[in-house]
């Protein structure tokens, strides 16, 4: 459950109306950006992470993890700078950047992200603890196409989950590589159970 | 290895020709990896400014994506006896979500009064020489698949066909990255998925 009392499914999963009401396409791009802020900062905890612990099996044509971690750091920084750039554009602003631990931990929960942020100790748990944060973002990415009224950013936030999605098969793979667990659903929103 | 298909036995199950698709996206056959895709990448604003608003509109956009499945099945059914192992189950469970998405698509489309393209009679494919040739060509009809959806998502005016269009689209860019992963490719080659090589 969020700060607020909802589950981070309601909370991404809002009427259309609502999102509309409350400041259109402004306040969709603004709530992305944050997530993507959100998934940088995490992302930075979760490589540091990594190098404590021992090396695991990737798959063959994966770096090792902290690398792995990194790239998709990587990509997530990519979204989010198109994003502000967007926000600038709608005139919107963009919300603080979690950089304390405190911080990153309060917007994570108000997110409804509940992966701990100080239990990151072996490559599952940070399998998972990376997996959260792109099943959040596939969500609120196809919440985001559903409820943009300009079509260049429906086109952006549709590229942009694709994205999400390939990591989440990149992080999948650290816990299997059977074809269903690499793809689980034929229609992608973020809902997957962990094998 | 591979059983060696004859390349007359490649196209006697995958057919012979090409998808009609919606204006700048049409699929032409399905070669190689140097046929040129349609180059989205960072390259935002191909769509316009606001989107369509007839239900027209929509059951053209949406047979648009059915024939990129159909091209996919029969993409998928063709390859299936030239891959073996992981390369093989991913391929048959892909098979089927690809078919999972036409169906979708079918219902969405008898839901607004229209009739759902049919399959062409054959499609046409290079043959692959062996295992990792085939998985090529697999990513090559998943891209084309993307560059579709790409183009697709964007016009439709109902927002829950936006919704199903963009979780089909992506559950395809997840099928690239896990075709990937089989050629030892990292699976998540750009920020910004367009179906572009």
């Amino acid at each position: 459950m969020t700060a607020g009392g909802l589950s981070r499914r309601e909370l991404l999963l809002r009427p259309a109306q609502t999102v509309a009401q409350v400041g259109g396409d402004e306040r969709v791009v603004a709530g992305l950006l944050l997530l993507e802020r959100v998934a940088v900062a995490s992302y930075g905890r979760a490589v540091s992470a990594a190098r404590e612990v021992p090396a695991g099996r990737t798959a063959r044509g994966l770096p090792e993890l902290p690398e792995l971690l990194g790239r998709l750091r990587a990509q997530e920084r990519a979204h989010a700078e198109v994003l502000a750039s967007k926000l600038d554009e709608l005139g919107g602003r963009a919300s603080a950047v979690p950089v304390t631990d405190a911080a990153l931990a309060s917007a994570r929960a108000a997110l409804g992200l509940r992966q701990p942020l100080a239990r990151l100790d072996d490559e599952t748990a940070i399998a998972a603890f990376a997996l959260e944060l792109e099943d959040a973002q596939l969500t609120a990415y196809l919440e985001a196409v559903r409820d943009l009224r300009d079509a260049t950013l429906v086109e952006l936030a549709t590229q942009i989950m694709g994205a999400e999605g390939q990591h989440a098969v990149a992080l999948r793979s650290l816990l299997s590589d059977a074809p269903r667990t690499l793809v689980p659903d034929a229609f992608e929103r973020g809902e997957a159970d962990l094998p | 290895m591979v059983a060696g298909p004859t390349r007359r036995g490649f196209l006697r199950r995958a057919g012979a020709v090409a998808v009609p698709a919606l204006g700048a996206f049409a699929l032409g056959g399905c070669g190689g990896d140097e046929e040129p895709v349609r180059d989205e990448g960072a390259l935002l604003g191909t769509v316009p400014a606001t989107v369509a608003e007839s239900e027209g509109g929509d059951v053209a956009l949406l047979n648009s994506a059915l024939a990129a499945e159909h091209l996919a099945i029969a993409a998928y059914t063709a390859a299936m006896p030239l891959l073996e192992g992981l390369a093989r189950d991913s391929a048959r469970r892909f098979l089927a979500q690809e078919r999972q998405h036409a169906a979708r698509l079918r219902e969405l489309i008898a839901g607004l009064g229209a009739t759902a393209a049919e399959p062409l009679p054959s499609y046409d494919f290079d043959p692959p020489g062996n295992q990792a040739e085939t998985l090529r060509l697999l990513q090559h009809v998943e891209r084309k698949a993307i560059v579709v959806y790409g183009g697709v998502v964007p016009r439709l005016a109902d927002p829950l066909l936006r919704a199903t269009a963009a979780s089909i689209a992506t559950t395809e860019a997840e099928h690239v990255a896990a075709l990937r992963m089989r050629l030892a490719l990292w699976p998540a080659p750009t920020p910004f998925v367009t179906g572009a090589s």
